[in-house]
């Protein structure tokens, strides 16, 4: 028997003991959408009432799921039976959940799903994965994500880990990269290169040593894909960049990660230390004669070091400022070295690929995108998570059958990040690939997908994407640095209703020599919140600058608040919220707004029940 | 970076079929063809920026418009560099730049009449438009300008209202002109290897500066005023003439303050110096130079409390006379003093001819060999025996420095003494050279050195010969080296050298691996006692390391004209053309030259001149320069200061003359790696100053003696060329130095070496120190 299937054969064990234990198993999504929900509170109040009461209770804990919506999630597994899940667990419903468990093994509190193959589920009870949400997902690279514990090698290993890394080292380099070919795996970080090219030009250039590099920089506002993954199965990334460090040749790579992502990063140090225990990572690998060693980089908290050559750069100690290529990382990157980067989420796909097969993984997607994606799904949105669907799945499927539809009245979706775009309800029924998206002046990006409803000023939208950029560029290039100064300038004067027509052809113009002049993708693509909310929400920024209005009543400049009296019934919420005391008023009577207290903070609209609160009253005469 | 072997390569530029060798960028090759795109951040020999996006160009094949200083050019590739979308970019990014410099001037229809009514604007100290810039008429952005035809900007300028930095004495910093090309951080880092300024912010805040924010002094900064030059606006400016307006002359001369012999680009305005660096209008290649050849020049020339008239001390006051005067006084006291009883001390840091009078006239007029340079060498020796060794091993060019795969410096602190080859020496360390330093203190070399041996001075000489004997012992065994050295990792010192047994293997082992090795004696080694020792073990040492790995020795001769001065015959014991003074056939040639008999009395040098003032020994001097305030200078029956400024020294003289500086005169020096470089006369000297030669001449006159009637320093080069027995070669070459030098010359004066030691408080121009006239340099003082 070989090291790795001894190593196998402990892994299977100890899961399968961990199904079949006697004692109550308790899992906790604790990755940081949970924590930030509170599973911190959750975990302490279980530990407690274990110690209290002195159960033999194991509690585990396990990355994000997905529905992030549901969070704290905590999973309860009795002896004999799959795990129950529950939502939006606090302290207090955990400890009851624990002890009604303990006391009559069951609870008033209904799960949500189960998970697992148990026999005798509650009542009707489905499978988690048969909620609206999840329904129509196909888990690929988040497969393990909420299964297993993070901090666990055997857990990922029973789950056939590293089944992809053995078949790689039967096929050899240029098998795996056959492989890969034949899977059709486009860069998931937003340019959608093929995944094959990339290492099959890194492998073919010449160099005493290679360097490969997984760009765990994940900075676009509103996703968390690679976070989530990284901390729920840090073990599938490990996995992807040996595979691709053995394909491509390399013996040292780096994962360079936000330090922003402490929890991702005290995961994959764990992970890293598993893998040398396991003789999974080092010197020959495994008996292979294979050599491949991983170190973290943490990037010190810019934006612009998630673009190749400024990641490089800040590798190798300097400012992290990009450079013109050619040459391309792949002939000369770190230190002069072939190099070649890939995402987070390309490199997790690896393994799957390898072990399933590439025809296997090209069943899914379309003709040019194969595979599945993550999004982050975010915004004005019911539902919001993390998801993993074929690629071609229409935005509609993704924001109306996976999210649940938007809050109030959909107005756009912006995909891609800062720099992606916002497209229309017209594109609901665009199918998500890389070509359909760019062809709609969108990209893929890393997967950020923001829902937005009729609550949302485009160019407001634009605004905050370009103060973005415009803080994020490094500064090297003069058309970056100055011209997005320069757009946000404009826009600030739009959304102060001091603009004129000519400011919006200004805008047009600097977007475009920002677009064509600048040095790197930050800068190329800098303009594009713009340019869409210029080419499919036109309307909004005119209205800006002849009428000096914000439709979706968001430009404080713009709008005026005013209690509609026919409807406000006098519950007095807004005047709790109110900071100024500007709205005062008697209970059941329709309250007075006192404009020239308000600080058009836009508390009392949100707030308002009744939609008595107007924030379209919006004459600036 | 290795040369690869040329290839050519076919391009076709805006339409023009175009050849070229490979390796180049698109922006060599068209500047190659003649084809002019526009630039701003790009400087020759910098790594490719590509930041200011002008030079952008349409690639057929290639996506957007990639820019020509970063792109390879590769066969057919078919460039446009002029298209109207291009240039419309430009025009563009350009205004871009520019709303964030102020430009109103550039854009305003008053701007020609302007100046006539703008006098007192320049109180003001806020550079808000071009013609309130140091920078006018000689700005990078002002070219684009007009070339791009730049008439309207659509935005307001964005003033970014800092303070101008005038924290160091040499520049000022007004980064509301920065254009953010990253030369001069570039230069600084990659040329320089300072790596003082950086990059700070990001966005729309970024701006150059120093770590932390720190004074541009204390995070490292050693004012070799390179930014400066580089430059393109008026953001970094030398304070001196910084509001003179632009230079409008500009020549070339040779930096004499230390033996590397930079050349100098003088730029002047009216017979004033402006600046000193790279021509107007030309920023790339910049000429290399250091604080002192950057900074100094300028302020000496100009200074206030130079002297231009001659005076006489009468009771202890100086009194200004004529120059008739002066001189008949002189010569007259002179008269009383010939023989072996007076002393010239001439200057390692002026020409070739000036000290080829001087002693001339010590040794055809005034019957004397008591001729040396200020703060000689203890060991007299010491350039006879540097002479010898090169008869064989021609001088170590300084570019070789940096080629070289192993350095070992002995007693060298050339950040401060030599900042040229200290720049070399950074390079090689960069390129990944080997970096072995002996020197007793630390200092900014050991921050990047390989391995530092503290040795005691005066166990110099013990350390030289076990690393000696060390190589010899076990011969082209590379490995034997590693293994003695990881065996013996003992800590204890070898008594005889103050250093341990593992560092010296490390030394042994780190030399012999060397594949081309080049040795650096330093200022610690040559002034430092028993050189006669160590300079001989320091050329067994070579010698037995073998030509097939070494490179040579090159010795860091400190002052600017070290061989020159000797060369010329400003040494007690040697004759010019470097003829010993003891030889009879030497002594009778040169007596037939000058048409006198020549003294056969052994001459003093420095030192010993200035401790043997008395009755029987020397009773007067004539100083060229300054010089300590010796104890028994005093007992001195007659001195004459030959000098810039009114020292400590001069109370004890009888007779000031004022100089001319090196800017002022011509003439000629030999550099330590033995080049023949010029002095050109920049500046005409104010009325009534007059040039060493003239002064002796109407000195020599009054004395009723001839042989110093030249009517330009030509001549006298001439003479010292025809009389040498030696042809020059081209300035700037190297020269071949005569063979002959016996080694059996006067004993050596061993116990009165004069430590002049590193550290920039020693910095001086013939023998004043410049700390005390340019009070402003303090600042790089050690602290």
């Amino acid at each position: 028997m070989s090291s790795f299937q001894s190593i196998q054969k402990a892994a299977r064990e100890q899961w399968q003991a961990l199904q079949e234990s006697a004692d109550p198993v308790l899992y906790l999504g604790m990755g940081s959408c949970g924590l930030a929900s509170g599973a911190g509170e959750v975990w302490d109040q279980i530990n407690k009432t274990i110690a209290s009461k002195k159960l033999n209770v194991r509690i585990l804990k396990v990355g994000c799921i997905g529905p992030c919506y549901l969070e704290p999630l905590l999973d309860i597994q009795m002896p004999g039976n799959p795990r129950y899940c529950f939502n939006n667990v606090d302290g207090k419903k955990a400890e009851k959940l624990l002890l009604d468990y303990i006391k009559n093994g069951e609870s008033k509190i209904r799960p949500i799903g189960y998970l697992g193959n148990g026999k005798f589920p509650v009542n009707g009870l489905k499978s988690f994965w048969d909620q609206p949400m999840l329904k129509n997902q196909v888990r690929i690279v988040l497969r393990n994500c909420g299964i297993i514990d993070p901090e666990n090698i055997y857990h990922y290993i029973a789950r056939d880990g590293f089944k992809g890394l053995m078949r790689a080292f039967e096929l050899g380099p240029e098998g795996v990269i056959k492989e890969v070919e034949t899977s059709g795996l486009r860069g998931r970080g937003g340019a959608g290169f093929p995944t094959y090219l990339k290492w099959q030009l890194c492998r073919k250039s010449k160099g005493e040593k290679k360097y490969l590099i997984c760009n765990a920089d994940e900075g676009d506002p509103g996703a968390f894909m690679n976070r989530s993954l990284m901390e729920g199965d840090p073990f599938s990334l490990l996995e992807g960049m040996i595979i691709a460090a053995y394909a491509i040749g390399a013996t040292d790579g780096y994962i360079y990660i936000r330090a922003e992502y402490p929890l991702a990063i005290e995961r994959l140090k764990i992970a890293i230390q598993q893998l040398h225990n396991h003789k999974l990572l080092g010197k020959d690998i495994i008996g292979s004669g294979f050599s491949f060693d991983i170190r973290l980089k943490e990037g010190a908290g810019a934006f612009v070091c998630g673009e190749e050559t400024a990641l490089i750069a800040s590798i190798e100690g300097e400012r992290g400022m990009p450079r013109s290529r050619p040459p391309f990382p792949a002939t000369s990157g770190v230190n002069g070295s072939p190099t070649n980067i890939n995402n987070v989420e390309t490199l997790a796909t690896v393994p799957n690929i390898l072990r399933e097969g590439g025809t296997w993984f090209a069943g899914y997607g379309t003709k040019t995108s194969k595979g599945t994606k993550t999004f982050a799904l975010v915004g004005k949105v019911r539902r919001t998570g993390l998801i993993e669907v074929p690629m071609g799945t229409t935005l509609r499927q993704i924001i109306y059958d996976i999210g649940g539809g938007s809050l109030k009245e959909f107005k756009a979706v912006q995909t891609g990040g800062p720099s992606g775009g916002c497209l229309s309800s017209d594109f609901l029924d665009l199918p998500v690939d890389y070509e359909s998206l760019t062809k709609a002046g969108s990209i893929m990006g890393s997967g950020g997908l923001i829902v937005m409803d009729k609550d949302i000023c485009m160019v407001d939208v634009a605004q905050y994407f370009l103060r973005f950029t415009s803080q994020e560029s490094c500064g090297k290039c003069t058309p970056c640095r100055i011209g997005t100064k320069k757009m946000v300038e404009i826009l600030e004067k739009i959304t102060a209703g001091e603009a004129t027509m000519e400011d919006i052809h200004l805008l047009e113009k600097v977007a475009e020599t920002v677009h064509k002049g600048s040095l790197c993708g930050l800068g190329q693509t800098a303009p594009n919140p713009v340019l869409t909310t210029l080419k499919y929400f036109k309307e909004e920024y005119i209205k800006h600058v002849e009428e000096k209005r914000c439709p979706a009543a968001v430009c404080r400049s713009l709008v005026e608040y005013r209690v509609i009296k026919e409807k406000c019934t006098g519950c007095q919420r807004c005047v709790d919220v109110c900071p100024t005391h500007a709205i005062t008023g008697p209970k059941s009577e329709p309250h007075n707004l006192d404009k020239s207290l308000c600080i058009k903070c836009r508390a009392c609209y949100e707030i308002c029940r009744f939609d008595a609160i107007a924030g379209d009253a919006i004459v600036i005469e | 970076m290795r040369k690869q072997r040329t290839t050519y390569i076919n391009l076709i530029i805006d339409g023009k079929p175009v050849q070229v060798s490979g390796g180049q960028t698109v922006l060599e090759a068209a500047r190659q063809s003649g084809i002019y795109i526009p630039t701003l951040c790009h400087l020759e020999n910098l790594i490719p920026y590509g930041g200011c996006r002008l030079c952008i160009v349409e690639i057929e094949k290639m996506r957007g418009f990639p820019t020509a200083c970063t792109t390879p050019v590769s066969d057919g590739m078919v460039i446009k560099t002029k298209t109207p979308e291009i240039q419309q970019l430009r025009k563009e990014i350009l205004a871009l730049t520019l709303s964030e410099h102020p430009y109103t001037c550039l854009v305003c229809k008053e701007n020609n009449e302007c100046p006539e009514y703008m006098f007192s604007t320049r109180k003001v100290n806020r550079t808000t438009g071009c013609n309130f810039c140091s920078s006018n008429g000689d700005c990078e952005l002002q070219d684009l300008v007009e070339y791009l035809e730049i008439n309207e900007i659509d935005y307001p300028i964005d003033y970014r209202g800092l303070p101008v930095i005038k924290d160091n004495p040499f520049y000022e910093i007004d980064y509301n002109l920065c254009i953010l090309c990253g030369r001069c951080v570039r230069i600084c880092n990659e040329e320089r290897n300072s790596g003082v300024l950086a990059f700070v912010q990001r966005g729309k805040s970024t701006l150059v500066g120093t770590a932390f924010g720190e004074s541009q002094k204390d995070a490292g900064c050693e004012f070799c005023g390179a930014c400066v030059d580089v430059c393109p606006t008026g953001s970094l400016s030398e304070k001196m003439g910084r509001w003179v307006s632009p230079p409008d002359k500009s020549a070339e001369t040779t930096c004499i303050f230390c033996g590397e012999g930079c050349t100098m680009n003088v730029n002047t305005r009216g017979n004033r110096i402006i600046n000193v660096g790279p021509p107007p209008g030309e920023r790339t290649n910049p000429i290399q130079l250091c604080v002192r050849g950057k900074f100094i020049p300028g302020d000496i020339v100009h200074h206030p409390d130079r002297i231009k008239t001659p005076m006489i001390q009468r009771n202890g006051n100086w009194i200004e006379v004529t120059w008739d005067e002066a001189i008949s006084h002189t010569a007259a006291n002179l008269e009383r003093y010939r023989g072996n009883q007076f002393g010239m001390i001439g200057s390692a840091m002026t020409s070739m001819e000036e000290n080829y009078i001087l002693q001339k006239f010590t040794r055809k007029v005034m019957r004397s060999n008591n001729t040396d340079v200020y703060n000689a060498y203890s060991n007299r020796n010491l350039l006879s025996t540097i002479c010898n060794y090169h008869l064989v091993n021609p001088p170590v060019e300084i570019d070789r420095i940096s080629d070289s795969d192993t350095l070992f410096l002995i007693g060298t602190d050339a950040s401060e003494s030599h900042p040229m080859v200290e720049n070399r020496i950074r390079k090689a360390s960069r390129n990944g050279a080997t970096i072995i330093l002996a020197h007793p203190d630390s200092n900014r070399t050991t921050g990047f050195a390989s391995h530092h041996l503290h040795y005691k001075p005066e166990l110099l000489g013990n350390l030289l010969e076990l690393v000696r004997d060390g190589i010899k012992k076990s011969p082209h065994s590379e490995t034997a080296g590693v293994a003695s050295a990881k065996h013996q990792k003992s800590k204890k010192r070898i008594p005889e050298t103050g250093i341990s047994k593992a560092d010296l293997e490390t030394t042994i082992r780190l030399i012999k691996n060397a594949g081309r090795l080049i040795i650096v004696a330093g200022e610690r080694m040559l002034h430092g006692p028993d050189t006669q020792k160590t300079l001989s073990t320091l050329i067994s040492l070579e010698k037995e390391v073998g030509k097939n790995k070494s490179n040579g020795i090159l010795f860091l001769l400190d002052e600017g004209n070290r061989y020159g001065s000797a060369f010329s015959g400003m040494h007690p014991d040697l004759l010019p053309g470097l003829m010993s003074l003891s030889d009879p056939v030497n002594r009778e040639k040169w007596s037939e030259n000058w048409s006198v008999v020549l003294s056969e009395i052994r001459g003093m040098s420095y030192r010993e001149m200035v401790s043997n003032i008395r009755e029987d020994g020397i009773t007067s001097l004539y100083v060229t320069g300054d010089i300590p305030p010796h104890p028994g200078l005093e007992n001195l029956k007659f001195m004459v200061q030959q000098n810039l400024f009114l020292t400590e020294t001069s109370k004890l003289a009888h007779v000031f003359l004022p100089v001319l500086t090196f800017t002022e005169i011509s003439g000629h020096v030999l550099t330590m790696d033995r080049k023949l470089k010029e002095l050109k006369p920049i500046i005409q000297p104010e009325e009534g100053l007059y040039s060493v030669p003239k002064i002796i001449a109407s000195i020599t006159r009054r004395m009723q003696e001839t042989g110093f009637e030249y009517t330009s320093p030509e001549e006298i080069f001439s003479e010292i060329e025809s009389f040498a027995d030696l042809s020059f070669p081209a300035p700037g070459k190297m020269v071949q130095l005569p063979i002959g030098i016996k080694d059996e010359l006067p004993e050596v004066d061993e116990s009165l070496f004069l430590l002049n030691g590193s550290g920039r408080e020693k910095y001086r121009y013939i023998g004043n120190p410049i700390a005390s006239y340019m009070s402003d340099f303090k600042v790089i003082l050690n602290d």
